[in-house]
């Protein structure tokens, strides 16, 4: 159909979807990272299969699955231990996990796979190389794989309900890459077109790690039960995500890789922008996108959780699904718009993100290519440029952080907390400025908008004439925030529209707005500061993927 | 060990602010340290030199810096720099911001760099430096990123003694609390 020429509507401000309660009622998208690897994967035809299995009955042993592109091969080397239950820790502190893995770039020969055994086991105390390209670790759901071990085992399914109820047999937690510990850097695998787009290496590094938990416990059926042992049927199967644990250490990747964060909103934002113009809207559209709403209905009804917030916010997203399909059913809608204005009037923020969602889901056409805009080369934005004046970076504060004027610094709540990394395992912590000894002197630099106002209030002494480099030469403490200032002015979406050590931030937004770029579901806070979540869930395992179409994030309308 | 250059950025970074240097600065020593490393040369020793000796007068971080804020036009010279090899990622830097060739003399040594690439006519680690932007064609060998090679262990060491101070000592209290989540997970 041939669309009429409308003026395009505006991306959102930063302002409005940079707000912490914004991020953290984000919801997986399109554009999300699982969902890229897997249209990729569907449209270039890769070949999954284990290639080595060499797994006894207690579970022991190690695996190797290799996932063949048209051009290359990247294995999963996976071991599997028997951990006992005492040292089952999702923490990073933790040191022996029920299974470990890498991601080896190409088919490991017998050597690699030794070298591999002595190393990834030991996860950060181990060490791997520029072949390896991301190494991770999973733990098992303790109650849901026994119950579907013992159930396989006696010829029977798993229940139902309790597989709905967990949602995974096993959870990864960190899934480290980009050159850590030994591995390949980014800049080693970026220009390879299957890992432009971000974390696509580690993506499909969970994703093999789904395939070979699903067999592992298939596996360990048969050796319990022998004959009487059947495999989960199919459509269960495929129920089954992989879980993942997840603390700290992603709210200081958001904030230090801002280009990359506003790269992954703008692409985000644009897709809503394109959906939004649309002049086109049938009352096929109307009916297709109710369908969907009802589909996300039905993830709402698998999506538990004990946390009172996210309680809080599940129950506003029911009142809201309710209102949706009451919207929805009332009468003809005349544009996509008027559903997201509609939804922007009348939902909460938890809800209105879940239709943004759904309105870009309908769109593939208008969509998809926007994950090659998500990546980003944030070394050619480091360098300051030092010739702008005092005044000018004044004013730029201004635009951006100007909302923040009327904080007061000098009130503690403000400055409650502190960002700092632990010298045990260098797990990323946050502090309470006022009641913890001495945890300011270990800081990160993680709260941009109070040292962009210290920056600022330097500023306001000196002439406005004066050029920054002049400034930075005499004041090198205010270099980041200078850094920062410039990048932010640069592009929209680069900066957290609020405080990030103030008393009521919870570190969980950020949290949840990085695992929703992931293409989580299900995000289950534990606390302020810590998260569980579902991935692939739903999704097509290797075999089925030449039949698959990428329309499986949320559940199929009953039949 | 065989570091990645991500490894050595975050180490680099992490031992100068450890060290005493701002969070802007100590990024700026990450990223020389890493891109020297990668183009062969060892720039672990020559940033681990420099935050035990550390004097802000002649610090490369703090010279390099102040030169690609603010571009020169006229020759620079300095009797001393300490590492002064560590400027030589500035002078690459001061390539791509001037689109000018950047002659980087240290003692009997001679780098140029040009908007594209660095080249090394004579190597030389430490003397006395000058640098001028260059009329002529750069002269020398071009220096291009190399394959991953051990670190120096024990310059990588002293850079980890560094490093160390920007981590918070382990406490109960902290275990507890600051992570947010307990030690089991048996669910």
């Amino acid at each position: 159909m041939e669309e009429t020429h409308v003026h395009k509507i505006p991306l959102r401000p930063a302002s409005q979807v940079m707000k912490l309660s914004r991020m953290g009622s984000a919801h997986a998208h399109r554009l999300s990272f699982m969902r890229i690897l897997m249209r990729r994967m569907q449209r270039e035809n890769w070949r999954v299969e284990p290639t080595e299995f060499n797994i006894d009955g207690n579970g022991v042993g190690n695996a190797v699955y290799t996932a063949h592109t048209p051009t290359r091969a990247y294995s999963l080397v996976a071991f599997a231990h028997d951990l006992p239950a005492e040292l089952r820790s999702d923490r990073v502190i933790a040191e022996a996990w029920d299974c470990t893995f890498t991601l080896f770039d190409g088919i490991p020969t017998v050597d690699d796979v030794e070298r591999l055994s002595q190393n990834v086991p030991l996860q950060e105390a181990g060490r791997i190389s520029q072949s390896e390209l991301s190494l991770s670790r999973a733990n098992r759901s303790v109650r849901l794989w026994a119950h579907v071990v013992d159930r396989l085992a006696s010829g029977e399914q798993p229940d139902a309900q309790m597989v709905n109820d967990v949602g995974y047999l096993m959870r990864t937690t960190a899934v480290y890459g980009s050159g850590k510990f030994g591995a390949a850097d980014r800049q080693d695998i970026a220009d390879r077109p299957e890992f432009t787009a971000p974390f696509q290496s580690e993506m499909l590094s969970v994703y093999l790690t789904r395939t070979f938990v699903m067999d592992l416990v298939e596996h360990m059926a048969r050796a319990k039960g022998g004959d009487t042992a059947v495999p989960i049927d199919p459509d269960m199967r495929r129920q089954f995500g992989i879980g993942n644990s997840t603390g700290l250490g992603m709210a200081p990747f958001i904030l230090n890789h801002p280009i990359l964060l506003n790269n992954w909103v703008a692409s985000k934002e644009e897709a809503l922008s394109r959906v939004r113009t649309l002049s086109s809207f049938t009352q096929d559209d109307q009916a297709r996108f109710a369908d969907l709403v009802i589909r996300a209905d039905l993830n709402w009804q698998l999506w538990h959780s004990e946390h009172p917030l996210q309680i809080e916010k599940l129950a506003a997203l029911r009142s809201d699904l309710d209102a949706l399909h009451g919207f929805l059913n009332a009468g003809p809608i005349v544009s996509w718009d008027a559903i997201y204005c509609w939804g922007e009037e009348n939902l909460s923020e938890e809800g209105c993100e879940l239709v943004v969602s759904l309105l870009i889901e309908c769109h593939p056409e208008f969509v998809d290519e926007l994950s090659d805009c998500m990546s980003a080369d944030e070394s050619l934005d480091f360098r300051i440029k030092g010739d702008v004046k005092a005044g000018d970076v004044l004013a730029q504060i201004e635009q951006i952080y100007g909302w923040a004027d009327t904080l007061d610094w000098d009130e503690n709540s403000h400055n409650a907390r502190v960002w700092y990394v632990s010298e045990e395992k260098l797990e990323p912590r946050l502090g309470e400025r006022f009641e913890e000894d001495d945890i300011a002197d270990y800081e990160q630099p993680l709260s941009p908008l109070r040292d962009v106002f210290r920056f600022a209030q330097c500023l306001e002494s000196k002439d406005k004439d004066v050029t920054i480099a002049e400034i930075l030469l005499a004041y090198p403490e205010h270099r980041h925030a200078a850094r920062r200032v410039q990048i932010a002015a640069k592009y929209p979406y680069a900066e957290i529209r609020d405080n990030t050590i103030c008393a009521k931030m919870l570190p969980i937004d950020m949290l949840r707005f990085k695992l929703s770029f992931f293409g989580a579901k299900h995000f289950d806070p534990r606390s302020d500061r810590w998260v569980r979540i579902n991935m692939f869930a739903g999704a097509p395992y290797p075999q089925e993927l030449a039949n698959a179409a990428d329309d499986w994030f949320y559940p199929a309308l009953p039949s | 060990m065989i570091p990645s250059l991500s490894e050595i950025t975050a180490t680099g970074r992490k031992a100068a602010k450890g060290a005493g240097y701002s969070w802007g600065l100590a990024d700026e020593a990450g990223r020389a340290t890493a891109w020297l490393w990668d183009h062969g040369i060892d720039s672990i020793t020559a940033l681990a030199d420099l935050l035990d000796h550390g004097d802000p007068d002649t610090c490369p971080i703090y010279i390099g810096t102040r030169l690609c804020d603010a571009p020169f036009n006229r020759a620079i010279t300095f009797e001393t720099v300490q590492s002064p090899i560590l400027l030589l990622s500035f002078a690459a830097e001061l390539g791509k911001i001037t689109q000018n060739t950047i002659q980087l003399t240290i003692g009997t040594g001679t780098y140029f760099a040009t908007a594209e690439a660095m080249y090394c006519d004579t190597p030389c680690m430490n003397g006395p430096v000058a640098m001028l932007r260059h009329k002529d064609a750069p002269m020398g060998d071009r220096l291009a990123p190399v394959d991953r090679r051990a670190a120096p262990a024990e310059a990588w060491a002293r850079l980890g003694t560094w490093e160390h101070k920007t981590y918070a000592p382990a406490t109960e209290a902290s275990r507890l609390a600051g992570a947010g989540a307990g030690l089991s997970d048996n669910d």
